[in-house]
């Protein structure tokens, strides 16, 4: 055993924690993205909770983010579907007003296990 | 080429032919143990004592060889294919890390068994993560990396007893 040993062993050990203090540092990331007739309106991260109103000339709608979830908590559309999507938070998910052109997606997380969903 | 160029040769081929065997038996036997381990792919590395020896004896070629040898008749033999190119990437980064290493008087072969068996298990756990597309599965080293070490090292320290004793020994390059 030499003095050098040890040095490789710190090493080796050091190395080891790596992976920790990069990796759990970040959230699964992502934001919703609120579009009316396709033109951003607003971006909400979902790591932090918030809310934003989005009015536009077809008609108001409340989008919160909590919980790390994107939900539409009001609107004043004829149907109220929207208000009924529950919250989403991987890429793949979207909530949509139809009456009022609005679609709220996520982007920019990390790949979700699967492709498509259906409910 | 002079008799005592073609009889070192012969020696060298002997000797090649010996510490890949060697290093080939302890990989099977290593696959036999039905060791407890939280990890699939997580092991002691057992082999990896030949291929330290060839390093030692013979240098960086016939390591090469040895490490190689063991990879590839491993995986035809008993591991299977689809073994082969994470031993291929931890073998590669082990043996490159390890003829580094003894480059440095500072490290003994306890050290430099040490890194070669951090190595391996990095360059596995690296291809996993890089094939699967999963960053996460990088956390896995946070576990690999000192055990592997670990095994390095104690690896390295019999290693090292067996050099002391073959000094003078055996066959002469």
């Amino acid at each position: 055993m030499k003095r050098g040993d040890f040095v490789a062993f710190a090493a080796i050990a050091l190395c080891a924690l790596l992976p920790l203090l990069l990796l759990l540092g970040q959230g699964a990331g992502g934001e919703a993205v609120a579009r009316v007739d396709g033109r951003v309106v607003a971006r909400l991260p979902l790591e932090k909770d918030g809310e934003v109103a989005i009015q536009s000339e077809y008609g108001f709608n409340l989008l919160r983010v909590a919980g790390g979830k994107a939900f539409i908590m009001e609107a004043d559309c004829p149907g109220g579907d929207c208000l009924r999507e529950g919250g989403i938070a991987s890429p793949g998910r979207a909530l949509c007003c139809l009456p009022h052109h609005l679609s709220v997606a996520i982007e920019g997380a990390a790949e979700p296990p699967f492709d498509a969903l259906t409910e | 080429m002079s008799a005592a160029g073609r009889a070192g040769n012969l020696r060298r081929l002997a000797a090649a032919g010996l510490l890949c065997a060697g290093s080939l038996i302890l990989s099977f036997l290593e696959s036999l143990l039905p060791l407890p381990f939280p990890l699939p792919g997580m092991k002691l590395g057992l082999s990896n004592a030949f291929v330290l020896l060839a390093l030692y004896l013979y240098g960086g070629g016939m390591a090469a060889f040895v490490q190689l040898g063991k990879i590839l008749l491993s995986c035809l033999l008993f591991a299977g294919l689809g073994a082969l190119p994470y031993s291929l990437c931890g073998g590669l980064l082990s043996l490159g890390l390890m003829w580094l290493a003894k480059k440095t008087p500072l490290l003994s072969p306890v050290g430099v068994s040490s890194l070669g068996g951090a190595a391996h298990a990095l360059g596995q756990v690296l291809l996993g993560a890089l094939i699967t597309k999963t960053p996460l599965l990088l956390l896995y080293l946070t576990l690999l990396l000192p055990t592997g070490g670990l095994a390095g090292a104690l690896l390295g320290f019999l290693t090292a007893a067996a050099l002391k004793r073959l000094e003078g020994k055996a066959p002469s390059p």
